[in-house]
């Protein structure tokens, strides 16, 4: 079986809080308690990143390289955090991230249901995010 | 890549530490570098900078955040690691080298690179964000450490490397 | 790393967005006005609930306006005034604003509205003259700054509806708010 380009993607809110985990296919899918532990601790370290800066104005970790995967993070200006956990070497991924930005703020900020920082259970936004990850994938395999 | 310009493995007595040159290709304003060895203790062994624009902590503060965060860190790579399903719980305290770790991270204004032996012994080096793969100099310099520092009988383990 | 793409023009912005009929739009508004009116009877009250109904957009909205515009942060005050004056606005009502009346400080400036899409055809009755049409976009200003962590007080200085020759909303910045760092302690 092919691997996935993406294995994750994680949304956090402002506050840290997990409001969405998607897996795509890895072995080390979690349950929700794990996830959101993780969610918040990255949300902590994110912030750590920044204060041990050497340098001043840095906006926290955006690339995190490790043997098996590479983790992504984008941070919008409101505070929400995207990351993708993906496969080491895998490009374009800031580009991706800035998609799924795109497809929060139409799915999820303009459903008039949706309660602002809450977990996100919109039907519409799983698929349109389903279907940007296949693409990506799908254009990986065509390397 | 050589970062300790000057030093030659043989010839410098065991109490004086190499000198380090900067690392050659370093330019103004927007680069740091930055040297931590820590040992497994969170003890910081050795604290080097060559260029450091903005300190916001006090050194105590700033070594003891720098450890915290590499501690969690490779607590949390382990277990957001996609490829094994058997993780331990989060928290529980991990041996160097076991389950997968990072070797670095970037931020816009500075990229981290970190490696950890066996022995618990954890050098990171701070560089500019567009450095690229740091992983042979750490093993560099964690000879250096193995040669000079371990191998000196006068040097109490645990205690910052004069 | 360098930005994906460069930050747009407000009318390359206005122009990539999807449109509504104005008409329809203008419709739309003054029947939520219109039913305020008769749900809540002080005009008072409805003057809150647009507001708040303004906070509530705003806070949404505010990141379809980053994600489609790709502004990076604002190195200050008068540099967020610009660009919600000449992208946002320009993004989501088709007009731009123009800034002007800049304090000493910085801290507090005008928005000045020569069009205004939302009160195409109105006018006002006796009964309701105490009545701020157009209170839903100092909400929606408020919403969405707080959202990049600034609090301000927004008011409406000139009102067309009651007399005045053009449109203009005072925007003060009470205080920057940045998140809070959370320290892990763990060893």
């Amino acid at each position: 079986m092919a691997q996935p380009a993406i294995y994750s993607l994680f949304i956090i809110n402002k506050s840290g809080g997990l409001i969405y985990y998607k897996d795509y296919g890895s072995a080390g899918r979690m349950d929700t308690n794990d996830s959101l532990r993780l969610a918040s601790l990255w949300h902590s370290m994110h912030a750590i990143s920044q204060q041990l800066s050497p340098i001043p104005g840095c906006t926290g970790i955006d690339l995190l390289q490790a043997h098996n995967f590479d983790l992504h993070c984008f941070q919008s200006l409101t505070g929400t955090k995207f990351f993708v956990i993906c496969e080491t070497g895998a490009q374009n991924m800031e580009t991706l991230l800035k998609a799924i930005y795109e497809l929060y703020t139409d799915f999820v900020l303009k459903n008039p249901f949706y309660e602002m920082e809450m977990p996100i259970r919109c039907e519409l936004f799983d698929l349109n995010i389903a279907q940007v990850i296949q693409k990506d994938r799908l254009a990986l395999l065509g390397r | 890549m050589q970062f300790f310009g000057g030093s030659s493995l043989t010839s410098v007595a065991p109490e004086a530490s190499p000198a380090p040159a900067a690392p050659p290709g370093t330019g103004t304003g927007a680069n740091a570098q930055v040297l931590y060895v820590f040992n497994r203790n969170g003890v910081c062994l050795l604290y080097r900078e060559w260029h450091r624009p903005l300190r916001t902590l006090d050194p105590a503060q700033d070594h003891k955040l720098m450890f915290g965060l590499l501690f969690s860190l490779r607590s949390f790579t382990a277990k957001i690691d996609p490829t094994t399903a058997e993780k331990g719980n989060l928290g529980v305290p991990l041996l160097p080298g076991q389950c997968c770790s990072f070797y670095s991270f970037k931020t816009n204004t500075y990229k981290l690179n970190f490696m950890e032996s066996p022995s618990g012994i954890k050098l990171i080096l701070i560089t500019h964000p567009r450095t690229g793969d740091q992983r042979d100099a750490l093993k560099h310099i964690y000879n250096l450490y193995v040669e000079y520092v371990v191998k000196n009988p006068l040097y109490a383990p645990g205690t910052p490397i004069k | 790393m360098a930005p994906l793409t460069a930050p747009k023009s407000g009318d390359a912005l206005f122009a990539s967005v999807d449109r509504v009929n104005a008409e329809l739009f203008t419709l739309t508004y003054g029947a939520i006005v219109r039913q305020l009116l008769t749900d809540l009877e002080e005009v008072e009250e409805v003057n809150k609930q647009l507001d708040q109904m303004g906070y509530n957009i705003g806070t949404r909205l505010v990141d379809e306006f980053l994600a489609k515009s790709n502004v990076s942060r604002c190195v200050d005050f008068k540099e967020t005034a610009d660009v919600i004056a000449k992208l946002g606005f320009k993004m989501f009502l088709g007009v731009t604003a123009t800034v002007t009346n800049w304090d000493a400080e910085g801290t507090s400036c005008s928005f000045v509205l020569e069009d205004n899409p939302l009160v195409d055809f109105v006018e006002l009755p006796d009964t309701c003259q105490g009545l701020h049409y157009c209170n839903v976009l100092s909400g929606v200003i408020r919403g969405a700054l707080e959202m990049v962590s600034m609090k301000t007080e927004v008011t409406w200085v000139r009102d067309m509806l009651r007399g005045d020759d053009t449109y203009e909303m005072r925007v003060k910045l009470i205080k920057q708010v940045p998140e809070e760092y959370p320290y892990k302690d763990d060893d």
